[in-house]
């Protein structure tokens, strides 16, 4: 069967249609076509036509038209409609009408620069012109360094590297800064968080250089539909720009399916399980060779998907590469070799974390399967985007989790259909953030007295204090730089990439092999000793995990249970920033150092997912600074329960607000931690925590305490909404979790709060 | 020696102490000190010639050598990151006139100087054309032109010809020494050991702590010790070209050593071959006569060639080595069969006897019984062809 074919065939079996919330159907669109501009260089529109471009896209030419008239602009289209002809087109323009203009592309990940990058190197190749285009990374050679600085006209590079490696050696970049004419940031939608707050104050010390050299680029940005890319696009840049949202590139018609798997256990409304009927609609697309991508929410529901597909795609000869599993940890080599096979249709079926949500180019795939709720509208949308050619249909299933946010996303459709996708958050002038680019500024330049470094943050301040900290030296009326260290090599502006462990496979004694790696802060959950590890649908046990050399060593074994780690969470209160009293305890602001550490592990069977027992982990603790607000609940709230009640109430609003806070602040779940303690060693009471689950805090748990106690009434809603007798993981969490009163309890503090 | 040394500890911290530290008078746009050093006390830096420094450094892009263009340099710094945030806070200068070396040092009481500071060196480079210096290449030119660049002066300097004695000190002196760090070669080379000077690692708090405190002595250990620097740039150069000029003057066989094989890696082949010559009975004589051997073979001196390794090998010198090589000259070049047969087997024997000393080579051996086993073969195949020959005799 193929895809049209199936998606009837799906319509007329009640089996699955009974389990269908919704189905939307957008239908196919048209191309809008422009001409080339008549300013653009001749020797640009030959050679794309040679490639089979005669005209371009509305949205194309509409960029080019801003850019040609001075304009900053961003361009927001979905996958595959021809975005970075927006930037290419310009630029070459510019380098090709004065060859000395130079340009600065900015993509965030190393893996992207590569992929976009050769795009650009066909088209200067085919149109035999002297552009010299060099990507300036940590895997550049020394030696060809010094060519990029001097001959380079397009330096692709990312974030980091400009931070770390470029600005902070200005100097001997003088021809780049000198002549700046484009720069080009891909992908914006990536830097949201602290990454983009960080990339925003990389960008101010990049035009803070430029006005040294006396250039005043334009930027060029790309986005992929986010509520709002003009916002953020305007927030990194510091500059307002021009909007560039309507594609003229064809689609072909789209399916968007809900699913929600069927109740097994109505009272303790437990449903069947997300991870085996995304299994059961992604084998019959495998099945009729319909070329496929499932995305699942975590590395493990990635590998296990991985080794229950391949199992069932198996020939004779035990081949299964038909299905590949793909997620950051992963080798490069590797990755590439799994986005060629698919680009060339020799790979049916990809499983990955949203590691393929970026632009990485694996050509267009036919039908996709969500496992679970990706968190957001915006990722759902980038995630979708993978399946659908320009010309034929696609079909693309939300297969829904118990959680609360997904129960909610597929009982209301008209909320996800209705909502423009979340906001990018990024809070640039986080002053954890700040104090650390100003450091690195001033190093690379003194400040002067009057100068303003962010607009609205007092910049003499921050000046002062690094004054008295002996770090910058006031003089005549210039700070000079005045420690011997290197303040760029203190701040990374991600929060957890670096510092990776690798993952050493030594079933071989005699051929140890790198099989990939993994971040600092997931180690403890998935590389503690004893941990079956799984890679490619392998299973690894780790035998030994050496933390300060940043190793693990795993063995190849064949089990039939995985591992998950408890992961133990304690706060500390640093410094408590704003305060209010309520009408029954009080609500704060402030900063906290949140510490974890991962005591033990569970075994559990791999199909039916019971637990089969659990072992120690013993490993360094992490921490993290950032921003929390927390609520300390007094007599007045929680007067005249027991101690078994409110810690049931207690767990029930913190799993409730959980769910509610990302549709409110439009967050990912995973930005915020909710904690309770039923007697929290700060506040001496029973507190509710909500923090920024990123080092040095974005913001978000600031926009809490802005809401005070109108948040309870959306939990109060939302818990009694719920149809189930006594909780159910769509609000307070199942019974078992919360008490056979928790439900109960939940729904009279939170009216208690509600007053307070 | 040691009189100049007194002389130059005179020079540096008499005057200040005379002034009991009171920081300069700030009416000049930056401070500024000069020495003279006689030039007897500089060991012969006039009589370096172009040939000498091509010697010393082969990728010296100079085509002049005119003494009297040279322009020393040292800098002191705030730090070793050479980002844009380092700066030079003092600049160390020497150039020679009639009477001996000028030694200016030019320091930045406040970061404000350093633009008028900036503009008199890129002045005075005008007056020059090579730069000699310690490392400069890789540090302290960088760091000047990243500096000038900041202050809007354009003056490239990064391309100039440059003695960099780090490189040529380092081709000469790291047999013998192993560190080549500018004190350790004055002292080992120059004989001057370094009292009480200033570490390096301690300077840019030094200046740190001036810049809060305004306290100028702070400073003067520094200059002292820059002083020095400078100064040793003249003498070193004067040595190094000496060593090449006359080697066989060099009172220790590692220099002696070193300069033959920079000698013959720049193609000074007969000079080259000069100095591994009076290395012939030294405790050098083994690396020397294989350097030496291997220099025949390359010009195809084989009678020479030959020689050397016989030499070697009566001296029992490089183990299994000349036996082999002699094995590939008779096979090869000399045509004889049975002596190069002969040569492998004793190979053999060779690396079979020093085996309890240093372990059994397989590969060494593998390679060696297979050349036997090769030659054994050409010998055959000699014998039938001349087997009537051989009966009738």
């Amino acid at each position: 069967m193929n895809l049209p074919q199936l998606v009837d065939r799906l319509k007329g079996t009640p089996a699955f249609m009974e389990n269908v919330t919704h189905w939307e159907t957008i239908p196919a669109r048209d191309a809008e076509y422009a001409d080339f501009p008549d300013f653009l260089d001749p020797r640009i529109a030959p050679v794309l036509a040679g490639r089979g471009v005669h005209r371009l896209y509305s949205h194309q030419r509409q960029a080019i038209d801003l850019a040609a008239r001075g304009k900053d602009v961003c361009v927001v289209t979905p996958t595959a409609s021809g975005k970075t002809m927006c930037y290419n087109l310009p630029v070459l323009d510019s380098i090709l009408k004065n060859p000395d203009a130079r340009a600065l592309y900015l993509f965030p990940t190393k893996a992207l620069s590569a992929d976009q990058v050769s795009e650009l190197y066909e088209l200067i190749e085919a149109m035999g012109v002297d552009v010299k285009t060099y990507t300036y990374d940590g895997d550049t050679p020394a030696a060809a360094r010094r060519a990029v600085r001097q001959a380079g006209h397009i330096v692709v590079t990312n974030p980091d590297m400009l931070h770390s490696g470029i600005l902070p050696h200005h100097t001997k970049w003088v021809k780049l800064f000198e002549n700046l004419r484009y720069i080009v940031i891909d992908e914006i939608h990536a830097y949201r968080g602290v990454f983009g707050s960080n990339l925003a104050n990389v960008l101010r010390r990049l035009m803070r250089l430029c006005r040294f050299y006396g250039s005043n680029p334009q930027f060029i940005c790309c986005s992929a539909t986010i509520a709002n890319p003009g916002e953020l696009a305007r927030t990194l840049i510091g500059r307002p720009v021009e909007l560039v949202d309507h594609s003229g590139a064809a689609s072909g018609e789209k399916h968007v399916v809900f699913y929600n798997p069927p109740i097994v256990n109505r009272q303790l409304g437990i449903r069947k399980s997300v991870l085996q009927e995304t299994l059961r609609i992604a084998s019959m697309l495998v099945d009729n060779d319909i070329s496929t991508i499932v995305f699942g929410k975590s590395r493990l529901t990635v590998e296990v998907l991985t080794r229950r597909l391949k199992e069932r795609v198996r020939d004779p000869l035990g081949n299964a590469g038909r299905v590949r599993g793909y997620r950051g940890g992963y080798l490069p080599t590797l990755r590439r070799e799994i986005e060629q096979g698919l680009r060339r249709g020799e790979i049916r079926a990809v499983v990955s974390t949203n590691a393929l949500e970026l632009g990485i180019d694996i050509g267009q795939l036919d039908a996709c399967v969500l496992c679970g709720y990706p968190g957001s509208i915006a990722s759902t949308w980038q995630e979708a985007g993978r399946a659908g050619r320009r010309k034929n249909s696609s079909l693309t299933v939300l297969v829904a989790s118990s959680s609360a946010l997904d129960q909610y996303i597929v009982s209301h459709p008209d909320y996800f259909f209705g909502h423009s996708p979340e906001n990018a958050l990024v809070h640039p002038d986080n002053l954890y953030v700040l104090m650390g680019h100003v450091k690195c500024a001033a190093y690379e330049l003194p400040f002067e007295e009057g100068e303003t470094y962010a607009p609205g943050v007092s910049t003499k301040e921050l000046l002062d204090y690094l004054c008295e900290e002996q770090i910058l030296h006031l003089t005549g009326n210039r700070y000079y730089w005045m420690a011997e260290e290197f303040p760029a090599a203190d701040l990374s502006l991600r929060s957890v990439t670096s510092e990776n462990f690798l993952i050493i496979d030594i079933t071989r004694p005699e051929h140890r092999v790198v099989i990939g790696e993994m971040d600092r802060y997931t180690v403890p959950m998935l590389l503690h000793e004893h941990a079956i590890y799984m890679h490619e649908g392998q299973q690894y046990q780790v035998e030994k995990l050496d933390f300060t050399e940043k190793k693990a060593y795993v063995r190849s074994v064949d089990v039939d249970y995985y591992t998950d780690a408890d992961l133990n969470t304690s706060i500390k209160v640093i410094d408590v920033l704003k305060e209010q009293p309520l009408g029954g305890g009080s609500l704060a602001y402030g900063e906290v150092v949140v510490t974890w550490l991962v005591t033990m592990f569970k075994k559990f069977k791999l199909d039916t997912q019971e637990t089969l027992g659990f072992g120690p982990v013993d490993l360094p603790e992490l921490e993290m600074p950032t921003n929390a607000c927390w609520w300390a609940l007094d007599e007045r709230i929680t007067g005249g329960l027991s101690m078994d009640d409110l810690q049931g109430g207690m767990l029930g609003i913190a799993n409730a607000m959980r769910q509610i806070i990302p549709l409110y602040l439009m967050c990912s779940p995973g930005d915020i931690c909710v904690q309770y303690r039923v007697r929290d060693p700060f506040t001496k009471l029973p507190t509710i925590i909500v923090f920024d689950n990123y080092a040095g805090g974005i913001g978000l748990s600031e926009r809490v305490y802005g809401m005070r106690s109108l948040i309870f009434s959306d939990v109060h809603d939302l818990i009694a909404r719920c149809g189930c007798e006594a909780g159910c993981p769509s609000c307070v969490g199942p019974m078992a979790e919360v008490g056979e009163r928790g439900k109960q309890t939940a729904l009279l503090l939170t009216e208690r709060l509600m007053q307070a | 020696m040691r009189s100049l040394r007194e002389r130059l500890m005179a020079v540096s911290s008499a005057a200040p102490g005379a002034r009991s530290s009171a920081p300069p008078p700030r009416k000049e746009p930056f401070f500024c000190r000069e020495h003279v050093v006689p030039l007897p006390d500089l060991d012969g830096i006039e009589q370096t010639t172009l040939d000498e420094v091509r010697a010393c450094d082969p990728l010296f892009v100079g085509t002049a050598w005119d003494v009297r263009k040279l322009l020393f340099l040292d800098t002191e710094t705030t730090g070793l990151s050479g980002g844009a945030g380092t700066l030079a806070f003092e600049i160390g200068v020497g150039f020679l006139t009639g009477d001996g070396m000028v030694i200016r040092q030019y320091v930045m009481r406040d970061y404000g100087e350093e633009a008028a500071m900036l503009a008199e060196i890129a002045q005075l480079f005008e007056r020059f054309d090579t730069v000699v210096s310690f490392n400069g290449k890789s540090f302290d030119l960088p760091l000047l032109e990243s500096r000038m660049v900041m202050n809007r002066i354009r003056l490239s300097v990064t391309r100039w010809p440059h003695l960099d004695l780090l490189h040529a000190a380092r081709r000469v002196y790291k047999l013998r020494l192993g560190r080549c760090n500018l004190s350790a070669l004055e002292e080992a080379v120059l004989g001057q050991p370094r009292g009480d000077d200033l570490p390096g690692a301690q300077v840019p708090q030094r200046y740190f702590d001036f810049l809060k405190t305004g306290e100028f002595a702070l400073l003067e250990d520094v200059l002292r010790h820059n002083l020095q620097d400078v100064r040793s740039l003249a003498v070193l150069t004067a040595h190094l070209c000496a060593a090449y000029r006359s080697p066989q003057q060099l009172t220790h066989e590692e220099d002696v050593y070193s300069v033959g094989r920079v000698l013959l890696r720049g193609g000074r082949t007969e000079q080259g071959r000069a100095c591994l010559k009076i290395l012939g009975h030294s405790t050098l004589s083994a690396q020397a006569h294989m350097h030496l051997a291997s220099s025949y073979k390359h010009t195809r001196e084989w009678e020479a060639a030959a020689d050397s390794w016989r030499e070697m090998i009566a001296r029992g010198e490089g183990g299994t080595w000349p036996y082999i090589e002699l094995a590939k000259y008779y096979e090869h070049i000399a045509k004889d069969i049975p002596q190069a047969l002969a040569c492998a087997r004793s190979a053999l024997r060779q690396a079979l006897g020093s085996a309890p000393l240093t372990g059994i080579n397989e590969m060494q051996l593998e390679m060696i019984r297979r050349r036997i086993a090769r030659l054994q073969e050409k010998q055959r195949r000699l014998d039938n062809q001349s087997g009537n020959g051989r009966k009738q005799s």
